[in-house]
């Protein structure tokens, strides 16, 4: 450990102390009152969100909130790995405008389903959401710094006028940026954060590979060309040879073998999904618990709360449906033993 | 005088459609701030104008992208003072909408032509590399029955995944060129039933095919000169657009400036925003008036309005201080000195407004550290001569520079020289300790002024116990001069005696007491919290005033500086000597300069500012007509319009609960 790195290390492991573990989620389902829930969210008490842009909003609130506090002793290299990171959030507005565009809904329509811009954003949203035509929007994109992904999403758009096409292009775009500063980060910040990243490349991976192959029935070759290049179980070639395989089940036996347990007992996509989140969360609670990079524990724990405030946004909105408790484990991604039932 | 102007809240009752009326009114008048933060009264909880605003905001938003282009259009054409009704600011909307839409095409094809131009920078770039390829050019431009057969670009960052993924389609990618961030290249596959996926890819790849000339092979001239009948197409493309858009700002420009005039006559009622509540007919419009200004306001609603509205005014509670905004008016030759101040902050309604404070001590800091006649008229002289690049800061320097003249004048130096004139007082290097001792002596006045300025603004706030136990209250100000005559007596007699030591003890412990009863935390956070801060306001003291020796040290280097000049002018023959002497005096005009500019910046900000100061309140911004002053009156079916008695009540409620 680098005695510079001791302040965010010890901050890292405080925020990471705060954080649920998995064993107090139940009882968080069964007792715990909504003004805790909600205060954990970063929500006022007595504040009654149920709508899912409300929520995010708070919360969206709450995790820059961590952010600046891992920023702050930041610098260069590993400053701008985080920056871009918080640039998701604003590639979510990009797309939802997209979207909103290519529906012809009015700019007061698309606000609406806005996340609030981080401080640090490129964009002026206001700018944006004065823009009235998708041309209008990509030509003032095009000089801003996301210009290159714009650009590519104009393309895909204008080609194949398929919005899916335009915000695969924007994912897989962002994935690849961040991917490439976390190579540029210092020893051993870049292998530990690299690999964590990988992980997240691979749930990625074999996620939209099932989804774009047997959902949206796309060719090998183009479900390879959506997909991100940079795991660290499915490398390129292992990515060439499953997106050719027939089905689910060949894909899951051709996996490698941590990951074929891991999906051995999943028979639907929500399952596979649901094991596969599991999988990079342990993943990154490992990294936060005994990684001796504080740059990739930051990266853990932003993942892990970010992780938490979409639980607990799911456990409000069920409560708040009526919904049972099983349901609402599901949406939250827990599998009790028998026993466990109360 | 000292204290931001004394203000009134003022809520104002009026029917529905006379809202506009009132506001374009409220913003002739240019005295009535919009009070976004009063609570209606329950029955008022409609915010009026929802989407006038919305379309207020679409069509400013098109008028600035238009005017974007073609500021000069961006003068507005108001006309008379009327009120722009729903209707009307909606047909500005629209056709604004229409124009942006318009022009919005020009502008694509505008980018177009400039993507053309590049894709054929690109494929020249090809050609002359086409030698890098080992194949027949002439089969490449024909149609094939089995191969599908590309040549053209794709962004390098998409080159390794599209090649892979071809290859799963039986494609086979031959690179022949990498460019700058794009990657020339031939793609071959068979042409069969996965033509269509390798189409897809290349397309999500934003892979660009080049058209290849048939003459290729045959006369590259040709191709050049193909190419330059491009090139030239382009070039007379671009100047019939710009025509094309010539001819529409010309067409378009006197609308857009009776636009600019329709969306500077709605802005004043879009500000208002939730400032005004209202119920079926009855409107309440809240804001914030100088109370010297309510008369005026009084007579102008009275005189311009056809119909009766009712104002209630009072004046703001303390607990209001907070959202009231600061209105703070300084003579002219004081503004720039104010601007200074607002660097800091702005002040807080009811709190002290430093700039006299500030415009004093800082005019006279700078000439007791930087005092020299030469060196001060210089400085006043530049300033007069570049009066108009520093516009309202000419008066900061000039009066820095006529104080810097005057302590030259007592110290008897003028450009270093000390032997020309004799000073009025002394030259600060024959008595160093003299001059450490006047600095020490002005911090602890500067200081003291500044607690008892501190003590003001706690009344000001009706906070009693912070005026008395604060660190900066009557407490702090014992506990100070505890420190100071502690300090006096240990210095000249040998001993701090009992009563100094009584008066710091008794300071510290009334302060701890009130911390002590402030701090709402654990017994042990609450004992560190107060300890600390204790021990804080002890050192802060003793800090703050040692802060002040800096200025005598800065004359006593400004001196310094000059001899070390003279020092090396003397080393020099008659010409170089002369030369070092104006390039020395030069140089400490300049560096030492701006070093004392920002010391003396720093003494005020932060050992003054900080002790009195919050500068946390909300500047006055009153409604007003953008552009232009209006002095023309209303149209002339305002001005006939029958005027009701007014009916006013100043204070109270005035039967609208609430």
């Amino acid at each position: 450990m680098f005695y510079e790195d001791s302040y965010l290390h010890t901050r890292i492991s405080i925020l990471g102390s705060r954080l649920l573990t998995e064993d107090a989620l139940p009882a968080l389902i069964d007792h715990m009152d909504r003004e805790t829930i909600l205060t954990r969210a970063c929500l006022d008490p007595k504040s009654h969100p149920t709508e899912n842009v409300v929520w995010e909003r708070h919360t969206l609130h709450c995790l820059l909130r961590d952010l600046s506090t891992i920023l702050r002793p930041l610098t260069g290299k590993a400053r701008a790995f985080f920056v871009f990171w918080a640039r998701g959030f604003e590639l979510f507005n990009l797309k939802t405008l997209i979207r909103g565009r290519l529906q012809g809904l009015a700019a007061t329509d698309i606000e609406q389903h806005l996340r609030e811009a981080p401080p640090f954003a490129a964009l002026s949203l206001q700018k944006l959401l004065n823009t009235e035509s998708l041309e209008e929007l990509f030509r003032l994109l095009e000089d801003s710094i996301y210009g290159d992904i714009a650009r590519q999403a104009r393309f895909a758009l204008q080609e194949r006028h398929e919005q899916l096409a335009a915000e695969t292009a924007i994912d897989s775009r962002y994935f690849t940026g961040l991917f490439k500063r976390a190579q540029t980060l210092a020893h051993p910040h870049d292998r530990q954060t690299v690999r964590l990243l990988g992980t997240r490349a691979d749930t990625l991976n074999i996620a939209w590979l099932l989804r774009y192959r047997f959902n949206y029935h796309m060719g090998p070759s183009e479900t390879y060309y959506h997909l991100i290049p940079h795991g660290r179980l499915l490398g390129p070639d292992r990515l060439l040879s499953l997106v050719e395989l027939p089905d689910l089940k060949a894909v899951v036996r051709s996996l490698p073998q941590e990951l074929r347990q891991l999906l051995a007992e999943t028979s639907s996509s929500i399952e596979i999904t649901n094991a596969l989140e599991r999988y990079f969360l342990n993943e990154a609670e490992n990294t936060l618990t005994y990684g001796t990079s504080v740059l990739a524990r930051a990266y853990a724990y932003l993942q892990l709360r970010e992780n938490e405030l979409d639980r607990l946004r799911a456990i409000m909105q069920g409560r708040s449906h009526g919904l049972d408790h099983r349901l609402i484990e599901a949406a939250v991604g827990i599998t009790r033993s028998t026993t466990d039932v109360p | 005088m000292l204290t931001p102007e004394a203000m009134s809240q003022v809520r104002i009752l009026v029917e529905q459609d006379q809202v506009y009326p009132t506001v374009l009114c409220l913003a002739t008048f240019g005295a009535f701030a919009p009070d976004h933060d009063d609570t209606p009264p329950s029955e008022l909880v409609g915010t009026p104008g929802e989407d006038y605003r919305r379309i207020f905001n679409q069509a400013e938003s098109r008028l600035e992208k238009i005017c974007g282009y073609f500021p000069e259009a961006m003068a507005c054409d108001t006309g008379k003072l009327r009120v722009i009704d729903d209707g009307t600011l909606a047909t500005a909307n629209l056709k604004l909408g229409d124009l942006w839409s318009e022009l919005s095409q020009y502008e694509e094809k505008s980018r177009l032509l400039d993507e053309e131009t590049r894709e054929i920078r690109q494929l020249e770039s090809t050609l002359k590399n086409f030698s890098n390829l080992s194949i027949d050019l002439g089969r490449l431009s024909r149609p094939q029955t089995f191969l599908d057969i590309r040549v053209g670009i794709t962004p390098r960052n998409n080159f390794d995944k599209m090649q892979k993924a071809l290859g799963l389609a039986g494609y086979l990618v031959h690179p022949y060129l990498f460019a700058e961030d794009q990657v020339h290249l031939v793609v071959t596959g068979p042409r069969d039933a996965r033509t269509a996926e390798a189409e897809r890819i290349l397309k999500s790849a934003a892979f660009r095919d080049f058209v290849i000339p048939t003459e290729l092979h045959d006369a590259p001239e040709v191709v050049d000169a193909r190419l330059q009948k491009q090139r030239a197409r382009i070039a007379a493309d671009r100047i019939e657009l710009a025509e094309r858009i010539a001819v529409w700002t010309q067409t378009h420009a006197p609308f857009l400036r009776q636009a600019a005039g329709v969306l500077a006559m709605a802005e004043p009622f879009v500000k208002v925003e939730n400032a005004a509540h209202g119920e079926g007919r009855l409107t309440m419009i809240s804001g914030w008036v100088p109370y010297a200004q309510l008369d005026g306001l009084r007579e102008i609603l009275k005189r311009e309005l056809p119909a009766p509205s009712l104002i209630i005014a009072r004046k703001p509670t303390d607990e209001e201080h907070q959202r009231v905004p600061s209105h703070v008016r300084r003579h002219p030759l004081l503004a720039s000195f104010l601007t200074l101040v607002k660097q800091y902050g702005t002040p807080r309604y009811g709190e002290i407004d430093p700039t006299v404070l500030f415009a004093v001590s800082f005019v006279g800091m700078f000439g007791m550290m930087f005092g020299d006649v030469g060196h001060g008229l210089t400085i006043a002289a530049a300033a007069l001569v570049m009066r108009r690049r520093l516009g309202g800061f000419t008066v900061v320097a000039v009066s820095a520079g006529i104080s810097s003249a005057l302590f030259g004048a007592a110290y008897g130096s003028i450009f270093g020289f000390e032997e020309i004139i004799h000073p009025l007082w002394r030259a600060p290097l024959s008595d160093p300790l003299l001059m450490l001792s006047i600095a020490l002596a002005w911090g602890v006045v500067f200081l003291l002024l500044t607690d008892v300025l501190y003590i003001h603004n706690c009344l000001a706030e009706s906070d009693i116990w912070g005026a008395l136990l604060e660190v900066r209250g009557l407490a702090g100000i014992g506990l100070y001069l505890g420190i100071l005559w502690a300090a006096y007596n240990g210095y000249f007699l040998g001993e701090t005696g009992a009563l100094p030591i009584a008066l710091i003890i008794s300071g510290l412990a009334l302060f701890a007491v009130y911390r002590w009863r402030q701090v709402k935390a654990p017994f042990g956070e609450r004992l560190m919290v107060v300890l600390v801060e204790a021990f804080e306001a002890v050192m802060g003291n003793i800090s703050n005033t040692l802060s002040f020796l800096r200025v005598a040290a800065f004359s006593l280097n400004h001196v310094a500086l000059a001899i070390a000049v003279f020092a090396l002018a003397d080393m020099l023959e008659p010409a170089g000597h002369w030369i070092m002497v104006v390039v020395g005096n030069l140089f400490i005009l300049v560096l030492e300069g701006a070093i004392v500019t920002i010391q003396v910046l720093r003494l005020e900000y932060y050992e003054g500012f900080s002790r009195f100061y919050s500068g946390d309140g909300k500047p006055f911004l009153p409604l007003r007509l953008r552009g232009a002053v209006y002095t023309s009156g209303w149209e002339k079916s305002r001005s006939t319009a029958n005027h009701k008695p007014n009916t006013e009540h100043a204070g109270g409620r005035a039967g609208i609960p609430g």
